[in-house]
């Protein structure tokens, strides 16, 4: 849950996802994992700006480890070249996961933290938000060194996307982004974003002036250099799309066509990445967040809540590379809206079950901004939960009139909330959800559709479910006297899910 | 018309513009971006149209013709498993298949049918179980027929039941004997290592033939061995089974709720 403690440090500390984009690969997290435990350290502490302890390591003298999370630099004893290496990023897991004390840093640590950017304490918590970087985007901007003092023992990690504030599943991949680094930094990122949109602009059209035909494509390593050089220009987002049309390519005997339409999707998000200052303010936070930009938790509480009864009408969790993704979606009683809770697990981690689907409460609810702003935390935890009857359903057709809205408003939003009363239909030997105003092809799978079909015994029922290009995938059916969870459930043996 | 612009864009980036001419975009929006921002290249054109075709395809979507819905199965008045067996079902399924057979003989015994959302995991278990599939017919009732009907991988797949682990004259004996005996011996038994790891199988059959009134004291007796006794491990495991198999029976004796339909 997306919930926040009040309190600066809280407000500051990391989620372990975030610890585990830093990381250089995904065995220096797993590597991470086991030294994560208080008992293997001594002199922990965190403030505001930084973590730091001393990790029993194979030698004689304990490791030195400290990690700057505003700047997100890391230093430590130990002779990995790696940076951050598996004891930075254990000591981040801890400190993401609440069990550091807050203290004063020690001399060392302090001074090195105050080489780094001694201007960054006023920066307070707006960070990088997407009107940031417009205006930034807007000056151009050229290098600047604040964030990128590096020696042999110290890294700058490159920010990765943020968690998919869209319910664009883009986004989600990614774990949320640390801190941005202080204006002259945010200028470099500026910078550096829009040399990535050009070589993304100028990649795609050699693909289609060779053609898709290349068997090139086929090969998930074009994508991976790919991904890696967007996750270099900081465009984390898009990065991440590209890593996932990576899995189109060779699936199916239309791949060339859905290949084609992401292609689009992606061009359509760098020509609004580099019209960033002229778009309006909404489109341009929307773009800015698909493009990997993060906004700030106490950013988003600081907003205007919108408070209603909430039924929890759908869950559905995917994986994104190394991490479990876990949406939830909400239905406001009153107000109708949609809003979708996101939370993250990494291995061995458990995903947050405190909303169970069919449960209702009431709450305030802070939406992430943008055009169609979906993405929502709840301010404080439901006091709560009760059971609630079925939301209100649309007709086939009145719920993708709306689901067109959202799409015609954020163009890359790959999930849409739908929920529709309407029975299982068979054509051509593909199935379908109908009703006397259409159809829509569902994709869920031969096992997915025949669990709807257990559910709904041929007989219209409200369904919740998420709109995608490839069809509809069902996600829970409201029955008279229950409601049936039955999106996809992440692997038991990666996380924890009950 | 926009269907058919689609299709003529995807043969192009199949082919590559060096070798094939983008087509003129149709009149109207798409007509319109064209000429009011036009490309400097054969690439850029193309991926121009994608964008603005892929955007103006998903956010004007129209549903497909209306279609009849799938005939409905047989009505089935019987009650619903109530949900906490659903539960145990999926315990059962992933730890300790071997109770299987008698949870579905209880749903069918107690008079219930599988709740909605149990129905295609169960078909799916006993698939690969066929000597279940005469029961679990029963519980699926006319459901599961239907959905075999249209989804035909659901149906058994033919397979020889698996051969019975037999008892040993010493555990069946037991099989007769007084819940208090029953406990005493068995406790004493893996206590002592007389019954190690083993016996293991043996002691699992036996525990799902056991009386259901034996069940409710062999559970805790076992699961009371104290930790540094030898044969905890295996005390454990059988506790475990014993407490599943009396959570699963009483969950099942009676449909409690017959208006739950």
């Amino acid at each position: 849950m997306s919930s926040v403690t009040p309190g600066s440090l809280a407000d500051a500390r990391w989620q372990v996802e975030q610890v585990a984009a830093v990381a250089p690969k995904p065995s220096a997290f797993s590597a991470a994992q086991p030294l994560a435990v208080p008992s293997r350290w001594t002199a922990l502490g965190c403030d505001e700006r930084g973590v730091w302890g001393r990790c029993a390591g194979g030698g004689a003298e304990p490791y030195e480890v400290a990690a700057d999370h505003v700047t997100v630099r890391f230093q430590c004893t130990c002779p990995s070249r790696q940076a951050p290496c598996k004891h930075a990023l254990a000591l981040l897991l801890m400190w993401a996961r609440g069990v550091v004390p807050g203290g004063p840093a020690p001399h060392g640590v302090g001074q090195w933290i105050d080489r780094a950017s001694p201007s960054i304490a006023g920066q307070g918590g707006a960070a990088d938000h997407a009107d940031d970087a417009a205006d930034a985007a807007g000056v151009g901007g050229g290098p600047a060194g604040a964030s990128g003092a590096q020696d042999e023992r110290t890294a700058v990690a490159s920010p990765v996307a943020s968690p998919a504030d869209g319910p664009g599943g883009d986004l989600p991949g990614q774990a949320p982004q640390p801190p941005t680094p202080p204006d002259g930094g945010r200028d470099d990122r500026v910078a550096r974003m829009r040399a990535g949109l050009v070589e993304l602009r100028r990649w795609i059209e050699d693909r289609l002036r060779a053609g898709l035909a290349d068997p090139g494509l086929a090969r998930y390593e074009t994508w991976d250099r790919l991904a890696a050089r967007l996750v270099d220009a900081q465009v984390g987002g898009l990065a991440n799309r590209v890593r996932r049309i990576a899995g189109l390519a060779g699936d199916g005997p239309n791949w060339h066509a859905a290949l084609l339409a992401e292609l689009g999707t992606l061009s359509l998000l760098i020509e609004a990445g580099l019209r960033l200052p002229t778009l309006p303010g909404d489109l341009a936070d929307s773009v800015a967040v698909a493009l990997g930009w993060q906004v700030r938790q106490a950013s988003v509480l600081a907003g205007v809540p919108d408070t209603d009864r909430w039924l929890v009408a759908g869950r559905s969790d995917t994986r994104e590379d190394r991490i479990e993704v876990r949406r939830v979606w909400l239905r406001g009683q009153q107000q109708r809206s949609w809003a979708m809770i996101l939370s993250f697990a990494a291995y061995g981690q458990a995903l947050d079950t405190s909303l169970p689907v069919g449960s209702s409460f009431v709450a305030d609810l802070y939406r992430y901004p943008g055009c169609v702003r979906l993405r929502a935390l709840i301010g404080s935890a439901p006091a709560e939960l009760s059971s609630a009857g079925p939301p209100h359903a649309d007709t086939v057709s009145g719920g993708l009139a709306q689901a067109g809205r959202m799409i015609a408003a954020e163009p890359w939003l790959d999930r849409v909330p739908m929920c529709v009363t309407a029975s299982l239909a068979g054509r051509h030997g593909a199935w379908l959800i109908a009703d006397a105003t259409g159809a829509l092809p569902l994709a869920a799978g031969e096992a997915g559709v025949a669990v709807l079909g257990a559910c709904t015994a041929g007989a219209p029922a409200p369904v919740t479910g998420e709109w995608t290009p490839q069809g509809f995938i069902p996600l829970t059916v409201h029955l008279a006297d229950r409601t049936v969870d039955i999106g996809r459930l992440a692997d038991d043996s990666f996380v924890s899910t009950r | 018309m926009i269907a058919d612009y689609w299709d003529q864009l995807v043969g192009v980036a199949l082919l590559g513009t060096d070798r094939t001419a983008v087509p003129a975009p149709p009149p109207g929006v798409l007509g319109d971006l064209h000429a009011d921002v036009p490309p400097d290249s054969a690439p850029a054109a193309l991926v121009q149209q994608v964008a603005a075709t892929v955007a103006l395809r998903r956010a004007a979507v129209l549903p497909a013709r209306p279609q009849q819905p799938i005939p409905p199965p047989d009505p089935d008045l019987r009650p619903f498993t109530p949900p906490a067996a659903g539960l145990t079902f999926h315990a059962i399924a992933a730890q300790w298949p071997v109770l299987l057979p008698e949870w579905v003989g209880a749903v069918v015994g107690g008079g219930w049918r599988l709740a909605p959302d149990l129905v295609v995991p169960v078909l799916q278990v006993v698939r690969r179980q066929p000597h279940l599939a005469g029961p679990a017919r029963q519980a699926t009732g006319p459901l599961g027929d239907w959905l075999i009907e249209h989804w035909p991988s659901l149906a058994v797949a033919p397979k020889p039941a698996p051969d019975a682990i037999p008892l040993t004259p010493e555990v069946d004996q037991l099989l007769g004997a007084p819940a208090e005996r029953v406990v005493h011996v068995v406790v004493r038994q893996i206590a002592t290592m007389a019954w190690g790891p083993a016996h293991r199988a043996v002691l699992i059959h036996f525990v799902t033939q056991l009386p259901r009134a034996t069940l409710g004291a062999l559970a805790p007796a076992l699961a009371g061995l104290a930790e540094h006794q030898p044969g905890l491990a295996l005390a454990r495991t059988l506790a475990e089974l014993a407490g599943l198999r009396d959570t699963a029976l009483s969950q099942l004796d009676v449909p409690s709720l017959p208006e739950n339909r």
